[in-house]
This record gives structure tokens, sequence and C-alpha cells, in this order.
């Protein structure tokens, strides 16, 4: 759907550099036109966001949704096909967990590409504590969460 | 199912559904309507994935890019479905049971120790987070006018101490958490310079650290 927009503001550049194509020289604000187009997909995909129903987005989630749902169905249907042996489960059972520690390790100290700042870290570092004692889960979330609004509060991003 | 296990799963999808509240509230911030979350919530059902691609349209990114890196992040699926292929039942139960796999019902269900119970824990939870899932979303949507700052209440801190609990377990088995930290440290290492989602497979690399049978039921 994103590429049949796009096409479609691809072309209404083209039809309006057509008239200009005698001279040869209008091809240069024509790639400029061309070169626009990012700024405008951004500013597209921000229309999308305000409206939502907009069919490039709710594409998307929709492909989103299936592609999740194959992931999902790939394990099983592979498992059953090869049969696995016991070692090569452990070591499945091993790469959840590695993947599942580096999930909360970058999700609690990073944001986008950067540190996410002190504040948030700490709290779960507060929360790791707990449930390393064994504390109850909604104990650990909360003052997960708690430490985190604090620190905020005196001041740490 | 006895002991602490149904008190534990219920704890874990009211922290989604807390979670969802914020997802909501960020989704409705960023100018989509209310329902986007809580379909997208529904449909998806992976709480990162739907994070993300929420937050590169609100950036202004393309539907495309907030779509492959959903993927990118759902990707740990492959090896979860891998994990846990006896939980999951079998025709259109199985078609259900497929959907409901995530981070927590994985987690949970490989924390048990026999079938019977890794079923149960994994349908109980999962079923849950369907429910609070999108509940949370819709009214984090609903109050995603009041609530305007997330970070204040520290709900950015909510998600990754959910997971990192329900990992400790088998985390306590020294072979293991070795592999998992150097793991954890190769995606933290990579992260300013992958796109999104990446480092966290990145970590596989350092799957070779835990020799197969050293860490003998380590995972508990």
């Amino acid at each position: 759907m994103t590429a049949a927009g796009m096409t479609a503001a691809g072309m209404t550049v083209a039809g309006g550099t057509a008239p200009g194509m005698t001279a040869a020289g209008v091809a240069e604000p024509g790639m400029t036109a061309a070169g626009v187009t990012e700024p405008g997909m951004a500013a597209a995909g921000t229309a999308a966001a305000g409206t939502a129903d907009a069919l490039p987005t709710l594409t998307a989630m929709s492909a989103l949704a299936a592609g999740t749902f194959l992931l999902r169905l790939a394990g099983p249907a592979l498992r059953t096909r090869v049969g696995f042996p016991e070692r090569a489960e452990r070591l499945l059972e091993v790469s959840a967990v590695l993947l599942l520690a580096a999930l909360a390790a970058t999700a609690a100290l990073t944001e986008g590409h950067a540190f996410a700042g002190p504040a948030r870290p700490l709290g779960v570092l507060v929360g790791g504590v707990l449930a390393w004692r064994r504390a109850p889960f909604l104990v650990v979330v909360l003052a997960a969460a708690g430490t985190a609004a604090l620190l905020r509060v005196a001041g740490f991003p | 199912m006895g002991g602490t296990l149904p008190r534990d799963i219920a704890l874990v999808c009211l922290a989604v559904g807390v979670i969802g509240v914020s997802y909501g509230a960020l989704a409705v911030t960023s100018g989509f309507p209310w329902w986007f979350p809580v379909l997208m919530g529904a449909l998806v059902l992976a709480a990162s994935s739907e994070f993300l691609f929420v937050g590169i349209i609100a950036a202004g990114g393309s539907p495309i890019a907030a779509l492959l890196a959903g993927l990118l992040v759902n990707a740990r699926h492959v090896p979860f479905g891998l994990a846990v292929p006896d939980v999951l039942g079998k025709g259109w139960r199985g078609v259900l049971g497929t959907h409901l796999m995530n981070d927590e019902t994985v987690v949970f269900a490989l924390a048990q120790d026999e079938p019977e119970r890794k079923r149960a824990a994994y349908w109980l939870c999962g079923l849950g987070i369907l429910v609070c899932w999108p509940a949370g979303a819709a009214l984090g949507a609903l109050l995603g006018s009041v609530v305007r700052d997330t970070g204040a209440l520290g709900l950015d801190a909510m998600f990754p101490a959910v997971i990192l609990a329900l990992t400790l377990p088998a985390l306590r088995s020294r072979p293991l958490r070795r592999t998992a930290l150097t793991g954890s440290a190769l995606a933290l290492a990579v992260t300013p310079f992958l796109p999104a989602g990446l480092p966290i497979l990145v970590a596989l690399a350092a799957l070779p650290l835990c020799t197969v049978g050293a860490g003998e039921g380590a995972v508990r």
C-alpha cells in the first residue's frame, strides 16, 4: 500500500515535470523534487499517525501481526519436521534466556541508540535486587517504577 | 496447579496491563486513534515490537520501517517456539496457543517441572495477557490525555524489570549467568550502531560460552 502511495506521488512529480521536459535544465528542479520526497514521506507518516486508519499504517500493522504469527509458528513447525536432540533443545532454552536477558539489559539502559539516563536503570536495578531476594513480583515491578519516578523528582533524567 | 503459581501469573498479567496503560497512552498522545493500540495489542500481542512500531511512526518513520523493526524484534519467537512446542496444542487450539507465545508465557512454561504444569502455566498466563494487554491499552488510550508524561511515574522502568524478574530464576545457574551477562554486554555495545532490535539478536553470539550440559537443569 505504501509502495502504491509512493508510486502515485512519484507519478505526480513526473507528471509535473513532463511538460517542462523540453528544457534539460528543468530536470534539476525535478531531481530536487524527488529529493524532497524523503521529508514528504515523513510528513505522510505523521499524517498516517494522525488518522491511523490511513491505509499504509493499518496495512503495516496487519503485516506485523501476520509476520509475528509466522515467526511463532516457525519454531514448532521446524521441530516436528526435524526432531530435535536433547542437547539442541537445551541450547535453544539457553538462547531464549540469552535473548530475554539482552532485552532486559537494552530496555533498561538504552533509549533509541543512546544511554537512557540513570533513573530507569537504577529503578530496574532495585527491582532486580528485590527479585533476587525473592520478593513478590508486584513489589519488584512497583519498586522499579517508584525508584525511577523518585529519581526523576530528584532531578535525574 | 497449586502453590504460588496462579498468584504469580495474576501479578504478571496485572503488570502487563499496567505496561499496556503506558502503551495505550503513548499511542494516543502520538496521534493514533484509541482503537489502534487495542487492535494491535490483540493481533500482534508482543509488547516491545508494538512500542517500537508506534514509536517509529510517531517519529515520522515510514510504516515499512516500523514493520521491519517490529518483525526483527519478534524474531526471538523462533527459538521460543523451539523451546516450548509441547504446550501449544493442536488444530485450532494450536493456532491460539501459537498466538499466545511471548516472553512471559515462555518463561513461565520453562520454569515448571512437569509437562502438565508447563501447559497450565503457559495457557493461564497467555490468556491473561490476551485480555490484560489490550484492556490496559484501552485504559491507557482513555487516560492518554491525562497522564502526559509516563516517565514521571517511572512506567518505562517496569518493562525491563518484568523481563529481568522473570529471567532471574534461570540466571541463578553460574554458567548461564556468565553467558547472559556476556550476551547483554555485547548487545549494549552494539546498540549505538545497529538498528533497533538487532542488538538483542547479537547477544546470541555469546551462546558458545555456555557449553550445553554444563548448566544441567539450569532453566528453572
